[in-house]
């Protein structure tokens, strides 16, 4: 399965996505990932930023509001026509492009950072998009992605929980397997029921890579490498919100910034 | 646990491990973590390298065998030290000493460092780390091999009804500290912790990751040790190559 393929579903999966992200039902991201994404972000104000697989925007806005000029691709039209449609609601200077994070559209050394947010799992060409991301950056511009923890986020993988359905381990196995575009079929569980029936299930494809894997692709193109995180939800966080739970038991995400040479 | 503890434990596993260590019958080691550290050391001759957490002196003769100039080798447990010493040749010397206080070492000395599982075995593996930078030529790799993160947490093996690993599972990954094992009928303490935590480490020391390996078994090393073959669902092991720029 190739970038273009992947492209496909997740346009299939634009439309409910958008909604379900819209209205508040993807908690990892509004209680975990962004937050940690954005206290690791260096200071960005006045720099010029891509933001690579932004999907319907959410992400890109924050930055925009940090101060950034930004412009941000998706492969999925239909994200971008909802990324669109914010800004001319709202506008705060983003400028959206359909083009894939593969074949980026940009000059060499266009810009002054990259960022990627739980987008390059998803691309089968990795080695092809880090060389892309380092392409359209200036010398000692960074990069700051977020993907799934590669060592737990592997192609065996199931939560176990007690009685009361709370996470009291993970099991992970076939590590060294790479999946190359498993399709899986899934939703933001948050969301009530009567309002996850009426849209379509994601059907999203999976590629695995290890974690020598992927940090080895980074250094092999270039970067240095700056800083590594794993962010997990505080006790507060999950007293707030009990359904991130799970997420204190092993790293779910793992957050990287490279820097080019 | 303090220092002193752990030292006690390795104390009491001394003599065991020695006689295994020389029978050639440690199987993570020369089944599947020697070629791969020999592998991430490259090319050794004429270099000066240290071994930090030498034991018995295993690996530090192997580099010494293939041409280092000169290896030193510390460890904190005097009868690892003793019994290294017994097969020094002029090329390699063993001395009882800290590795988070190599303070009798000058700066800028070694081209080479090595940490053989020593760092999942230190209180604290950022002041190995740091020492290590220090008496580091610019350019010089540190080599160091660890228990991997996914493992070291917790973890037990979900087995088959005829008992084949199949998959771990996991806990208690943020909740980093001692973790206190069986090794050969006597207790011992190893270290978890995150690979953030150890690559922030590495990186605020001032070294630059050259690479990550995550050493699994080829076919020949399963057919000559069988008992490897979890290897292949999830790894033990993870070595990190670092420079000092």
């Amino acid at each position: 399965m190739n970038h273009e393929e992947v492209g496909k579903y997740w346009n299939g999966n634009a439309e409910a996505w958008t909604k379900l992200s819209r209205a508040g039902y993807d908690l990892y991201r509004d209680y975990l990932n962004t937050p940690a994404f954005f206290d690791m972000l260096p200071e960005v104000a006045g720099l010029s930023g891509l933001d690579i697989g932004c999907g319907e925007g959410h992400n890109t806005r924050i930055l925009a509001d940090r101060g950034a000029r930004v412009t941000a691709i998706d492969i999925s039209e239909d994200f971008i026509r909802f990324a669109k449609q914010s800004e001319e609601k709202e506008p705060v200077g983003i400028d959206y492009k359909i083009a894939s994070a593969v074949d980026l559209p940009f000059n060499d050394a266009e810009f002054d950072f990259a960022v990627a947010f739980m987008s390059f799992m998803d691309i089968p060409e990795t080695d092809l998009a880090l060389r892309q991301a380092h392409r359209v950056l200036r010398p000692n511009g960074f990069f700051q992605f977020s993907i799934e923890h590669p060592c737990f986020a592997t192609p065996h993988r199931r939560n176990l929980r007690n009685e009361e359905g709370l996470t009291y381990a993970i099991e992970v196995g076939e590590y060294f397997r790479n999946l190359q575009g498993d399709v899986n079929e899934w939703t933001f569980n948050s969301a009530p029921k009567e309002i996850r029936e009426k849209l379509s299930k994601f059907k999203t494809p999976r590629f695995t890579r290890t974690i020598s894997q992927w940090l080895n692709l980074i250094t092999d193109t270039g970067f240095v490498i700056e800083r590594i995180e794993e962010p997990y939800p505080s006790d507060k966080t999950v007293h707030s919100c009990p359904d991130m739970q799970d997420a204190q038991v092993v790293a779910y995400f793992l957050h990287i910034r490279a820097r080019k040479r | 646990m303090n220092r002193d503890d752990l030292n006690n434990e390795w104390r009491d596993l001394a003599p065991s491990w020695i006689k295994e260590s020389r029978e050639g019958r440690n199987t993570h080691r020369s089944g599947l973590l020697d070629e791969a550290m020999l592998g991430a050391c490259g090319n050794v001759e004429g270099l000066s390298v240290i071994d930090c957490g030498c034991g018995e002196g295993r690996f530090s003769r192997m580099l010494s065998a293939r041409g280092a100039s000169y290896v030193l080798g510390i460890d904190l447990c005097e009868p690892m030290i003793e019994a290294a010493k017994e097969l020094q040749t002029e090329r390699d010397e063993y001395r009882l000493a800290d590795a988070q206080d190599m303070s009798f070492l000058e700066d800028n000395s070694f081209d080479l460092a090595v940490s053989y599982l020593n760092q999942c075995d230190l209180p604290n593996p950022n002041e190995n780390t740091i020492e290590v930078y220090r008496i580091l030529k610019s350019g010089g790799r540190f080599i160091i091999v660890n228990l991997h993160p996914m493992r070291s947490a917790a973890g037990v093996w979900l087995k088959t009804d005829d008992g084949v690993k199949q998959h771990v599972i996991l806990d208690n990954y943020f909740d980093e500290g001692g973790r206190h094992w069986e090794c050969r009928g006597l207790p011992l303490t190893n270290y978890h912790r995150s690979l953030s935590t150890y690559i922030k480490g590495f990186l605020e020391a001032g070294f630059s990751i050259e690479g990550i390996k995550e050493p699994t078994v080829t076919e020949e090393q399963l057919a000559l040790y069988p008992e490897l073959d979890d290897e292949l669902r999830v790894p033990n092991f993870i070595i990190f190559v670092l420079r000092k720029p």
